[in-house]
């Protein structure tokens, strides 16, 4: 069984804007560095380019000059020191020494953020620290004095120490260097294992670039004048980028090695400005394109990714008075969008929400109300909202004011200050079992979070603190809503802001899935224990017409058939009843539970089949291999004489089949018809 | 393994603190005047027994016990929480000066009282010297803000040490009072003339910050793996560092104000008792110094009583006697160490 929504694969860590340095004095500027969960990112450079700096930054270990880091989508100053005890653990360069200290003893210091207050540990701490020490092979030294062993050794019990705390991020500092081959290798095995195994995101400096190559998923380079350069490793990592990055004269490469480095070589992405900001530079870098039944398409980018850039423009504007044309975004997955966005004239803010913004809360700057529009670009597999423009507004309020305006506006603990309403062409969600409450705008909840991050990631830039109303709306939003399945769903007025991904990938199976199980999930919410389930219009026209059944309450499951019975077992059903034209549903006779023509065929193949078991000649058999249709094949079944005894062996196999797919107490009907010959049975 | 480790903890401790018992009693009991021990179970009990054996007992050697034993362990807990701030073994309040700090501040604020006439009662005495060895601390502090070697810490130490006491001899000499003698008795370390006003203010100060520590004990840990892990897992190093030299220094500046300074017990019993327990545990540790400290300077203080009886030697004497031996032998094993 599917599991529920996948997770979300937005960036575990990200820094917009980050200068780090030591006391007010910038080292590195304009850091920009994402990871995701179960990734590893290395970090390379020259002696003193400032990756420690980073490091010490992004882990609070240092206070920020400028600049803010999110981690899993909050701002990083935001986060107490327990709860950041908890996601983030560091193996540094510094030399540790102890006093009486086993290595156990080391490693059970990690567990720091969850003992009670006098630090005393319990059984599952202790299981938690062996199994760390199993983890980096160290069990044999968990008695011994910390003191006492080799630096590989103590290299091995820090890591330990790392894992010991349970981190959803772990930060190393040049964990290899001083370490032999055999210990290098097996490090960076265990960090590898980590990130697979348990999700750990893993960001490390080193100096191996061939290591880094081997373990890492993605590659930063700091250079003498900041962050050069961010890609995968092998399209980074060319001799000949290595020579410029670390400064080395060409001829001594060449003396050394034997054999030029090939300055030219490789075909490296210069790195862009991570984060929101111009870029004058081309298309996406790369991944722009899906491939689909042997077809390259493009992809497109989601409603929400649209608003957030929408609304970092208008805050851009708002703030510091920039005019953006572009603006380049990470999105959730981790993949670089580049959004072209443009002022939008008309007030957007909904009516009543007007009298709450102020126009000149900031000295000596306009701060009218701005919007800014982006044309959302569906790719190569357009749906209803390609083309409509997504509008972003923002607009300084007072979030002092205690108003009754300020119902069913979304805020966010991480962002405070920052309000955010659904416009014009935005639905408004009606029914229970959706992301949001009932009342509120049709936003998602991963597109709320990519709004609140550009919004304040441009408040702080600004130095501003007040607060900031954001009103995301959709011109015509209302009419393209009626193709959408928001109807159904008990949205009301528009469409919804919505995207996990941040991307489209044309014809999303998962996307179609994830709208029935929405469904089928607000149905059980009601406590509903019976399904009513129609592949599509035929289904439903003979639903209405025929059974005099009401199709409110009906779910249209596409090809979807095993998914859709899974997800009806999974959410308490009791009963599913399934009623469609036999062209598809005699799939189903052979265990075939996606109906899609692209997934199998095989219609006259099951026909064959049952004519053959119900007495059919063999010529018979190569007459019905012929017809191109069931509907026909019924013709010659009719003329036989043969029709009662195959429709009941067809849907006697339907039956065998639905059953064994179905889980726990749920019973499945299958209602089968012919538009030639109306109702053909039930299995 | 965890079950063995518990169970001879236990057994320590007990051992420990049945020793402190013992050594209460023999600190009652033995004396110019001996005391059978019948006698002074009875006498303390309120009954019978003569006057004479009773006063002794109850206005003398009773208090003088329970100083001994509450001021031992406060100096070698305050000796446990400033090696924790420096993360190193040599640290103590003797040794940084701290002590003598607080010995100048005292001497200075009983002369002016004696000379002008009014008295100063024992919480006065412990803002005095809490006055002088926070002055101490700060000055240690701002020097090893600029050099990190212990060396240049501890020389610095014997330097202030050798600058107050000059002062306070300079002071000494030139105050005019009957009570000189007891003053410079008092400046040489002695935990003779404790009175039981003197014990209530004592017990009380101890014991609340005693425990204070003791709710350090988990932070402390941590802080021992290095500033940056200990960061990491959520300690406020700020903040504890703070509360390890305040509290620190109300110790120390508590044993002054009522015994002078005395030496090396900060040093030598935290790492007696570390050997000990083979642990640096703070959790364990803090208890284990008190009671280390009370069990050392009970005894000393037997010996410095005993010893030429009647005449008394100062405590330092006794301690360093034991203690700086303690001192040389730790400084060569870590020196064998390193190399």
């Amino acid at each position: 069984m599917k599991k529920k929504n996948t997770e979300n694969i937005s960036s575990y860590l990200h820094t917009y804007g980050m200068a780090a340095g030591y006391g007010g004095k910038i080292v590195v500027d304009g850091v920009g560095l994402y990871v995701n969960k179960g990734e590893i990112l290395a970090l390379i450079g020259p002696n003193g380019s400032g990756k420690s700096t980073v490091l010490r930054s992004i882990t609070g270990q240092l206070e920020l000059i400028k600049g803010v880091v999110f981690l899993d989508g909050r701002d990083m100053t935001g986060i107490g020191r327990h709860e950041l005890a908890r996601k983030v653990s560091l193996l540094m360069t510094d030399r540790i020494k102890t006093e009486l200290m086993t290595c156990f003893d080391v490693v059970a210091t990690a567990r720091y953020p969850y003992t009670g207050s006098f630090g005393l540990l319990q059984d599952e701490d202790r299981r938690i620290v062996r199994e760390a020490l199993k983890r980096v092979n160290a069990d044999e030294l968990s008695d011994r004095d910390f003191n006492l062993i080799s630096d590989g050794q103590k290299q091995r019990i820090l890591l330990a120490r790392c894992i010991a705390q349970e981190p959803e991020l772990i930060v190393l500092d040049e964990p290899t260097s001083f370490l032999d081959i055999r210990y290098k290798i097996e490090l960076l095995q265990i960090l590898k294992d980590l990130a697979r195994d348990k999700g750990t995101a893993v960001i490390m400096s080193m100096h191996e670039v061939d290591y880094a190559r081997q373990v890492s998923d993605r590659v930063v380079c700091i250079g003498r004048k900041g962050i050069d350069r961010i890609g995968k490793p092998d399209e980074v990592l060319t001799p000949g980028y290595l020579c410029e990055l670390f400064g080395i004269d060409r001829e001594e490469y060449v003396k050394f090695f034997g054999e030029d480095p090939g300055f030219k070589a490789g075909t490296v992405n210069k790195a862009l400005q991570i984060g929101y900001g111009t870029h004058e530079a081309g298309k996406q870098a790369e991944g722009g394109y899906v491939a689909k039944n042997g077809r390259l398409l493009r992809k497109g980018i989601t409603t929400g990714t649209c608003a957030a850039a929408a609304a970092y423009g208008a805050m851009k504007k708002l703030l510091m008075n920039e005019d953006l044309e572009r603006v380049s975004l990470i999105t959730p997955s981790g993949e670089r969008v580049e959004v072209d966005i443009k002022p939008y004239y008309g007030q957007k803010h909904a009516g009543d929400m007007v009298n709450i913004i102020q126009k000149n809360d900031r000295a000596g700057k306009d701060a009218e109300p701005v919007s800014f529009c982006v044309v959302k670009d569906s790719g190569d597999d357009p749906d209803v909202t390609n083309g409509a423009k997504i509008i972003a507004s923002v607009g300084l309020v007072d979030i002092t004011i205690k108003s009754d305006n300020f119902r069913n506006i979304f805020t966010d603990e991480s962002h405070p200050g920052i309000l955010l309403a659904g416009g014009e062409g935005v639905g408004r969600v009606t029914g229970e079992g959706l992301e949001q409450p009932v009342g509120y705008p049709a936003i998602n909840k991963v597109p709320r979070r990519m709004i609140f991050e550009a919004v304040d990631s441009v408040r702080n830039e600004a130095g501003y603190e007040g607060g900031i109303l954001v009103t995301v709306s959709v011109e015509g939003g209302e009419k393209l809503a009626d193709k959408t399945f928001n109807p159904q769903l008990g949205i009301e007025g528009g469409i919804s802001i919505l995207g996990t991904s941040g991307i489209l990938e044309p014809m999303s199976d998962k996307a179609i899935v994830d709208t029935i199980e929405v469904q089928i999930r607000q149905l059980a919410a009601r406590g509903k224990k019976s399904l009513l389930v129609t592949p599509g219009l035929y289904g439903q026209n003979y639903v209405r017409n025929e059974l005099g059944l009401s199709l409110d309450d009906a779910v249209k499951c596409s090809n979807f058939i095993g998914d859709t019975i899974d997800m009806a077992g999974t959410y308490g059903f009791e009963e599913m009843l399934l009623v469609g034209n036999l062209g598809k549903l005699i799939k189903l006779a052979a265990g075939i539970m996606n109906t899609h023509s692209r997934v199998a065929d095989g219609r006259m193949d099951i026909m064959c089949t049952h004519l053959a078991l119900c007495g059919g000649t063999s010529n018979m058999v190569k007459e019905m291999y012929k017809c191109i249709n069931t509907d026909s094949a019924l013709d010659k079944l009719k003329e036989w004489g043969l029709f009662d005894g195959v429709m009941d062996s067809i849907l006697t196999a339907i039956r065998e089949h639905t059953d064994r797919r179905a889980i726990s107490a749920l019973k499945v009907t299958v209602k089968v018809f012919s538009e030639k010959y109306g109702y053909l049975g039930e299995a | 393994m965890q079950e063995n480790t518990g169970r001879k903890y236990r057994l320590i401790f007990t051992l420990m603190a049945l020793m402190v018992l013992i050594f209460t009693v023999l600190n009652i009991c033995i004396g110019s005047v001996g005391i059978p021990f019948k006698d002074a179970v009875l006498s303390l009990l309120g009954r019978k027994g003569d006057d004479m054996a009773v006063r002794i007992i109850t206005d003398i050697r009773l208090p003088r016990a329970i100083a001994a034993l509450l001021l031992g362990g406060a100096l070698s807990v305050s000796g446990f929480l400033l090696q924790t701030f420096f993360r190193n073994p040599i640290a103590g309040p003797f040794i940084l000066g701290i002590s003598s700090g607080a010995k100048l501040t005292v001497a200075l604020a009983m002369v002016a009282s004696l000379s002008l006439g009014f008295t100063v009662g024992s919480l006065g005495m412990i803002a005095a010297a809490f006055v002088g060895s926070m002055v101490s601390m700060l000055f240690v502090l701002a020097v090893s803000g600029k050099v990190g070697r212990m060396s240049v810490l501890i020389i610095c130490g014997v330097m202030i040490g050798y600058i107050c006491s000059a002062i306070t001899d300079f002071v000494i000499t030139f105050a005019d009072d009957s009570n000189i003698v007891n003053l410079h008795g008092w400046s040489l370390g002695s935990f003779s003339g404790t009175g039981w006003d003197h014990v209530r203010v004592m017990s009380a100060t101890v014991i609340i910050t005693v425990f204070t520590a003791f709710l350090l004990s988990k932070p402390m840990s941590a802080y021992q793996m290095g500033d940056v892990y200990a960061k990491n897992v959520g300690v406020n190093i700020r903040l504890l560092r703070v509360l390890l030299i305040l509290v620190s220094s109300i110790l120390s500046a508590t044993v002054t104000a009522f015994a002078g300074p005395v030496s090396f017990v900060g040093v030598a019993v935290p790492h007696l008792v570390k050997s000990l327990f083979k642990t640096s545990k703070p959790l364990v540790l803090i208890p284990g110094c008190f009671l280390g400290g009370s069990l050392f300077c009970l005894m000393c203080d037997l010996i410095a009583r005993t010893l030429f009886a009647p005449t008394e030697l100062s405590i330092s004497t006794v301690t360093a006697v034991f203690g700086a031996p303690v001192v040389i032998i730790m400084m060569l094993g870590r020196g064998k160490k390193a190399s």
